[in-house]
């Protein structure tokens, strides 16, 4: 599975240079019913340069003040961004990019919430591109910027709402490929890192807004059979065009020991060879669809098969066949995309949870004492360590997080009242 | 008189059960802001006040079995009347919400209190107004109001009603000492509050504290005003009290206090108790404008006021000079000897500075998306970092992602944070005059 996911990862890259409309570029036709094409129009709404510069300046800006500079130290000082003075306060060029990149932005993405959602590409090949992914994650940057205004001008209930909708478009971006998934969990983690800066600031309202979104996120299930379906399929009908061009896949070593025997395979021996990857590619795909059976927390708590070795000096064409497989399979496996994924619930079972407990204090005007003050089986089980999610009262405000997911170790999304010093405790936030 | 007559008798008629308002006052000036929160506190008092006011629980009525729980009042009468057994079985965020819908109107006069100047009128006796009740209801009904807003991510709200409670507790102390006395334990409740919700503050909030709190510190303290009052009202009432004393020829009072002025008295002729009483007057309000004066030096050399001020000579001792002395020595207000009630104010003050300082640090977080690393980086306006408690800055740190502000206080005072609670009542002997 590591061909999409490399070459995507290109097209990550390539997304930033590529000229004209994403939505052109990626729906020719549009229907105007799904999602995703308002998405790629809410890119295109963005730009690709202009956030780059308010966010670098921005960057700028923080590590100025937040670590002082010496007068001997040289600072690179990023170009200004347009309409922006060099004396405008953080807050006043956040203003800026907002009002020049926000608010249109994100009208769309909630339009496009509404409908449903669909990778609008009917077919992927090895020459699919997805410029659209780098462009989506910015959009997840200039969402936690407009609501960072909103939180300041006392706005919660549009900030609330442009964040919820923003974990609403990361999730609707999930499956159709695995690379899609991440960039959908990394941009959720985006949208979580703004709420846990604002939990203190969160009315009731807002609270009950956020437990019924986040609800209804973790109901809808994450579409992992159909993903890994689809790069099958791909990877199914990809494998004459790897096998014409193994450096595509090949890690350099190993390209430069088989590469040449591959290309040089007779017709009869490249056919056994396609055989033998697709036979492999079929076994890999039938142990996943297995795995994807079992209970969510021994998804995460598994080991990646081991692949035997690749003997270099072995030019047979089963060796070439397992050096193929080997590379076409994800080199971090897929347990540590299921363990992204657990841990992306996770979080968002926490914050669904943070959002409960904000609800308990405003109608009991105190903190409950224990979980099952404010969570039922469902919200409060962490379904990874399959115990309660850890919750204690500490010095006027509380902690609750989870021990976490193998691997990855503890999680948290910290509530930090701003007047009361809090001891930052052994577990580390994640976000 | 007629007329005067005609109006009780109408007034009567139209509400057998006559309110604070109609005993209070013989007809409305609608200049005096007092008429408003009285308005307020009779229609509070009408729909039920105490049900809300004292709202618990079924669970923690049962646990407190008649005992004080902190910031609720237990003492709700028994038994239960229909309408609080109707709400003990709501949440305290639904309690307050019915709240904030049947009590408007009287939040409203509130509102239209504070637009006026505010005084007891000439006819009442302070000592006979229940301004404890109504400091203490109308502060909790607009922090109440307060916590709806909040709930109801309505910080704007929050601020407006957390700083109308603060302009109806400074409006509202000037009218008498004990309205000062329980003017500064309700701002330090609403001080707690704005601490509890210093997360919540925008940029746009910010600046309205900043406004409040600095217009508030800028006017001449309202408990010199209370101070007056209490000199004057003691020098108009202390007439009838040597009157009385005079009458009751041989002493059939079991104070003390009261059978030894009536020792000294003997024998006094009408005139000379007549002249008497003018002299004490004098003398109360001379020593009245004395006191107040001082406290018009800088804020820092309050409490000194207290150590350089001489002891006023103690009535017990039995070579007391005559009797003119000994009234008006008994008649001094307490706070003129006990420093407790001026540190109490300078706590307050104290918290009205930090609650404006906090409002520069959130103004600056959101200005900047981190916390001043010193208080020099606010640049502030000169005068507001200094604390007159301790005649030091404030104190300010930075603890990972959050901060701590306070004063170091004073030997009287201890440590002050915005959310920290007032020395308790038992220190302040002047809380039971």
């Amino acid at each position: 599975m590591v061909l999409l996911t490399s070459l995507l990862a290109l097209s990550l890259m390539n997304g930033r240079q590529a000229d004209g409309s994403l939505l052109s570029r990626v729906v020719p036709i549009p229907t105007g019913k799904n999602g995703y094409e308002d998405y790629l129009r809410a890119a295109d709404m963005a730009g690709k340069q202009l956030w780059g510069s308010y966010e670098n300046w921005l960057g700028y800006r923080q590590s100025v003040g937040s670590t002082g500079v010496r007068a001997d130290e040289e600072v690179s000082v990023p170009p200004i961004p347009p309409g922006v003075n060099p004396d405008m306060s953080d807050l006043a060029v956040r203003k800026i990019a907002n009002e020049r990149l926000g608010g249109g932005a994100y009208e769309i993405i909630r339009v496009g919430n509404l409908k449903a959602v669909y990778d609008p590409r009917r077919d992927l090949s090895v020459e699919t591109m997805f410029p659209e992914f780098a462009q989506f994650k910015m959009l997840a940057k200039i969402g936690i910027n407009k609501a960072y205004v909103e939180f300041s001008e006392g706005r919660t209930d549009q900030a609330v709402g442009d964040l919820l909708e923003g974990l609403k478009f990361s999730r609707s971006i999930f499956g159709g490929t695995l690379i899609s998934s991440l960039v959908s969990i990394g941009m959720q983690a985006i949208f979580l890192s703004e709420f846990q800066r604002h939990l203190g600031q969160l009315s009731y309202s807002d609270a009950r807004l956020i437990d019924r979104t986040c609800k209804s996120l973790l109901d809808t299930p994450y579409p992992l059979v159909e993903t890994y379906k689809r790069e099958y399929s791909l990877a199914v009908n990809s494998v004459d065009h790897v096998i014409d061009n193994p450096s595509l896949v090949l890690e350099d070593e190993i390209e430069k020991a088989f590469g040449p025997a591959i290309q040089n395979l007779s017709e009869p021996d490249k056919h056994q060879l396609k055989g033998l990857v697709l036979q492999g590619l079929q076994s890999r795909y039938d142990a996943l669809l297995q795995e994807l059976n079992e209970p969510g927390s021994s998804l995460v708590r598994g080991r990646d098969p081991q692949d035997p070795p690749t003997a270099l000096d072995d030019k047979s064409v089963s060796n070439l066949a397992l050096a193929m497989l080997n590379a076409l399979r994800s080199k971090s496996g897929n347990l540590q995309i299921h363990r992204a994924i657990a841990r992306g619930k996770v979080q968002l079972m926490l914050l669904r949870l943070h959002a409960k407990v904000i609800q308990y204090h405003w109608q009991n005007y105190r903190w409950p004492t224990k979980i099952e003050e404010f969570a039922d089986a469902s919200s409060g089980i962490d379904p990874y360590s399959e115990q309660p999610f850890h919750y204690e009262l500490k010095e006027g405000s509380y902690r609750l997080y989870s021990t976490g997911v193998p691997g990855f170790g503890p999680i948290e999304l910290k509530y930090r009242p701003l007047p009361t010093p809090q001891d930052s405790g052994p577990v580390p936030p994640l976000l | 008189m007629f007329g005067t007559l005609a109006l009780v008798i109408s007034l009567t008629i139209q509400q057998p059960a006559q309110g604070l308002f109609e005993r209070t006052f013989l007809e409305s000036t609608g200049r005096n802001g007092m008429e408003e929160y009285v308005r307020a506190f009779d229609s509070m008092q009408k729909t039920e006040w105490s049900s809300y006011a004292g709202w618990m629980t079924v669970e923690d009525r049962a646990l407190a079995q008649g005992k004080r729980v902190s910031g609720r009042f237990v003492d709700t009468p028994a038994p239960l009347s229909p309408q609080a057994k109707r709400l003990e079985i709501l949440s305290y965020l639904k309690v307050r919400q019915e709240e904030v819908r049947v009590f408007q109107r009287a939040w409203d006069l509130v509102g239209d209190g504070n637009e006026k100047p505010c005084y007891l009128p000439s006819t009442m006796l302070p000592s006979t107004f229940p301004i404890v009740s109504i400091g203490r209801s109308i502060s909790k009904l607009g922090r109440d109001f307060a916590y709806v807003a909040a709930s109801d991510g309505r910080s704007d709200l929050m601020v407006d009603y957390l700083t109308r409670v603060l302009t109806f507790l400074d409006n509202s102390c000037r009218s008498s000492f004990m309205a000062a006395l329980v003017s500064v334990s309700n701002q330090a409740a609403v001080c707690g509050d704005f601490a509890d919700n210093l997360d919540r503050i925008s940029m746009q909030d910010a600046v309205r504290i900043e406004k409040a709190t600095s217009s508030l510190l800028s006017e001449r303290p309202s408990f010199l005003e209370a101070f007056d009052a209490a000199f004057r009202n003691d020098a108009a009432n202390v007439d009838r009290a040597i009157r009385s004393a005079a009458n009751l020829a041989g002493g059939s009072s079991k104070d003390r206090t009261e059978q030894r002025m009536v020792r000294v008295m003997h024998g006094m002729s009408s005139a000379d108790v007549e002249q008497m009483i003018g002299r004490v007057q004098k003398s109360i309000l001379d020593t009245g404008l004395q006191f107040t004066s001082r406290f018009s030096s800088p804020e820092e050399t309050w409490l000194s006021i207290y150590a350089n001020s001489q002891e006023p000579r103690d009535p017990e001792i039995e070579n007391q000079a005559d009797a003119e002395e000994l009234w008006t020595s008994h008649w001094t207000p307490p706070f003129v000897t006990n420093p407790m009630t001026v540190a109490r104010v300078l706590i307050c003050r104290a918290k009205l500075r930090l609650l404006r300082l906090h409002s520069e640090v959130i103004l600056f977080r959101w200005n900047h998306n981190r916390l001043p690393r010193n208080v020099e980086e606010l640049a502030l306006p000169e005068g507001y970092a200094f604390d007159p408690v301790s005649k030091k800055p404030f104190v300010y740190e930075v603890k990972g992602k959050n901060y701590r502000l306070y004063s170091l206080g004073a030997k009287e005072t201890g440590p002050i944070d915005l959310g920290s609670p007032l020395p308790s009542a038992s220190d302040d002997a002047d809380t039971n005059p």
